[in-house]
């Protein structure tokens, strides 16, 4: 029966009291969606309701048309604190575009003679001038951000206004870099040796060489060509610097605490990305994923099956703990998230990849969305608990 | 047969001393491409059993280049293609640190193809079989590996003394020693690195 039918009935109905009537006329509209149909209908109704009908406060009425009118939460919002979701297909379009335009390349490729014709040409200048280059870098890297505005991933706006500009003199990477393209030292370096790029290619001279900086891996740097080919690899993984290398870095930290197998993943896949954040989300994922399990006091090690591969334009990074539960039901899992999934989203997921769980919710199996929200998919049977990180290639 | 498609003729001669002549007198060996209409005029036979394809990685980045689908993709394409074919690929780029191959698929820098390229182009009109360490590290292949790993390692304790905890890094580096070499160095969570160094000596 239409809404706006059922009301009338209610009120004409003279076997409920006034009170039960107000009850019912406030069940009717709690469970009712602004966007379902016969809305004017029933609002059309509850107005002349207030006007045939005294026994019905007005105000009651008021109060419900008023609500019928605002829009509903979105039932999916599982959490209030996160904010909105950014496409992570803009990274990968915004890194990709850096990477080919013919000044920001000269960042993070070394310069040859094709690439300093390039810059002299941009620059209008006979000779190469550090000081042009650089503004050059700059005029370049602004237009790109505002064509990208609003649709960049902070966290690498800021990995690269540290590396570009000392954005904020804080360093870049999770080795906190400080030498970068406005270094003072690097500024009268290009003074004394006027003409020569400061990462040129074999060949073309000599780069600028600077007192070594001691990465967290062990390995150093001892010139800017070293540091430019560094900063390249926090912007995409390709066989030269896959992804794998950056699994096999992160498992080794915990080789004693649980077995990895990594035959599932594609070390020929390229992908332009945030590489750093995505290192520090595969170690959050495992790390958490290890501190569950001893919390459940079990005696065996974790297993992880961890696989890359590309589906249908789409890059999937899934780490898969097969030998454990998800520790909430279904139905926890879509009302709220937790401290870890919400830092998760926060820190490291919001515009770097999409995520998606495919777990054993306790005897319940079901692939859910978590960023961005999507409504559970029951599937028939799965063992374990996989956290799946979803890329998208550059448009 | 060996296809060199790279855009970048400048670089060829002014960095490499590669210039026509020098190209040329290897004309039954290699065919050099250096845009789109090049590369469709040959793209069929160069997937041909046997070829070897030197690719410049940011080819379809220089805008004479450009198509509809973007330079990624047909990278990405390029590599999936030849993957489980009797072909060698190299890609080759500015922004390469070190070399890295895997099955018939390599990365490296402009510097190592072009210092390599008459070595290989002699093989071939020899009629001699390439492999893919013969493209990246010439005649004495196995020597060189070694040199370059030594080299790397050497560089990684450089500045370290005494005893240090053995991280990821380090424990790859001597991984790839022990595989090359035969040997077993086996390490701890920690490692003297005198003693090390007298090891990789020995």
């Amino acid at each position: 029966m239409e809404k706006s039918i059922f009301v009338r009935k209610l009120i004409e109905n003279e076997k409920f009291s006034k009170n039960q009537k107000e009850r019912l006329l406030r069940l009717v509209v709690n469970e009712y969606s602004n966007n379902q149909t016969g809305f004017n209908a029933l609002v059309k109704e509850l107005n002349s309701i207030k006007n045939e009908y005294s026994e019905i406060p007005s105000s009651l009425i008021t109060n419900l048309t008023t609500r019928l009118k605002r829009p509903k939460q979105n039932p999916l919002n599982r959490n209030s604190n996160l904010t909105d979701y950014i496409n992570p297909i803009n990274l990968s379009s915004f890194l990709y575009e850096y990477n080919q335009n013919p000044i920001l390349k000269t960042t993070c490729h070394l310069i040859d003679s094709e690439e300093l014709k390039n810059i002299l040409k941009h620059t209008k200048h006979q000779e190469y001038s550090f000081k042009k280059h650089k503004t050059a870098i700059e005029q370049e890297y602004f237009s790109l951000l505002k064509k990208y505005k609003g649709r960049t991933y902070r966290s690498t706006n800021t990995l690269i206004g540290e590396y570009l500009n000392s954005f904020k003199n804080n360093g870049w990477t999770m080795d906190k870099i400080l030498m970068n393209w406005s270094s003072p030292e690097l500024k009268e370096w290009s003074i004394n040796n006027f003409g020569a790029p400061p990462n040129p290619a074999d060949g073309l001279g000599q780069p600028f060489k600077f007192k070594p900086i001691v990465l967290k891996s062990g390995h150093t740097l001892n010139n800017f060509s070293e540091l430019v080919l560094y900063f390249k690899k926090q912007i995409q993984f390709k066989l030269a610097h896959s992804i794998l290398d950056m699994v096999n870095e992160v498992n080794f930290q915990y080789r004693k605490d649980a077995k990895f197998n990594m035959s599932g993943i594609r070390e020929n896949i390229q992908l332009f990305t945030d590489t750093g954040k995505v290192k520090q989300l595969y170690n959050a994922i495992v790390k958490m994923s290890i501190e569950h399990f001893k919390e459940i006091e079990k005696e065996e090690l974790p297993i992880f099956n961890v696989s890359f591969e590309e589906v249908k334009n789409k890059i999937v990074f899934s780490i898969h703990n097969t030998n454990s539960q998800f520790g909430k039901s279904v139905c926890d899992v879509e009302s709220r998230y937790g401290q870890n999934f919400t830092n998760l989203i926060k820190n490291q997921i919001n515009g770097v990849c999409d995520f998606s769980l495919t777990a054993d919710f306790n005897g319940e199996y079901a692939n859910i969305g978590i960023w961005p929200q999507k409504k559970a998919e029951y599937i028939p049977v799965f063992e374990g608990v996989q956290f799946n990180l979803i890329f998208y290639r550059a448009l | 047969m060996i296809y060199l498609i790279d855009d970048k003729k400048i670089r060829q001669e002014k960095d490499f001393n590669w210039n026509n002549l020098r190209f040329e007198s290897f004309q039954g060996e290699l065919i050099r491409i250096f845009n789109n209409q090049d590369l469709d005029k040959y793209k069929q036979e160069m997937f041909a059993k046997g070829n070897v394809i030197l690719f410049h990685e940011s080819f379809q980045d220089n805008l004479e280049n450009k198509t509809d689908v973007s330079a990624e993709k047909i990278r990405q394409k390029l590599i999936e293609y030849v993957q489980n074919k009797e072909i060698l690929l190299v890609l080759f780029s500015g922004s390469i640190a070190s070399t890295s191959f895997k099955g018939n698929l390599a990365y490296t820098s402009p510097n190592v193809i072009y210092n390599n390229l008459e070595y290989i182009l002699n093989k071939v009109r020899k009629g001699d079989d390439l492999i893919i360490e013969n493209l990246l590290f010439g005649a004495n292949f196995k020597i060189e590996i070694l040199l370059e790993l030594k080299n790397r390692i050497w560089k990684f304790l450089f500045d370290k003394k005494g005893e240090i905890q053995v991280n990821h890094a380090l424990f790859s580096l001597i991984e790839e020693y022990n595989n090359l070499t035969g040997k077993q160095i086996v390490l701890d969570d920690t490692v003297n690195v005198e003693y090390l160094k007298f090891l990789l000596n020995e």
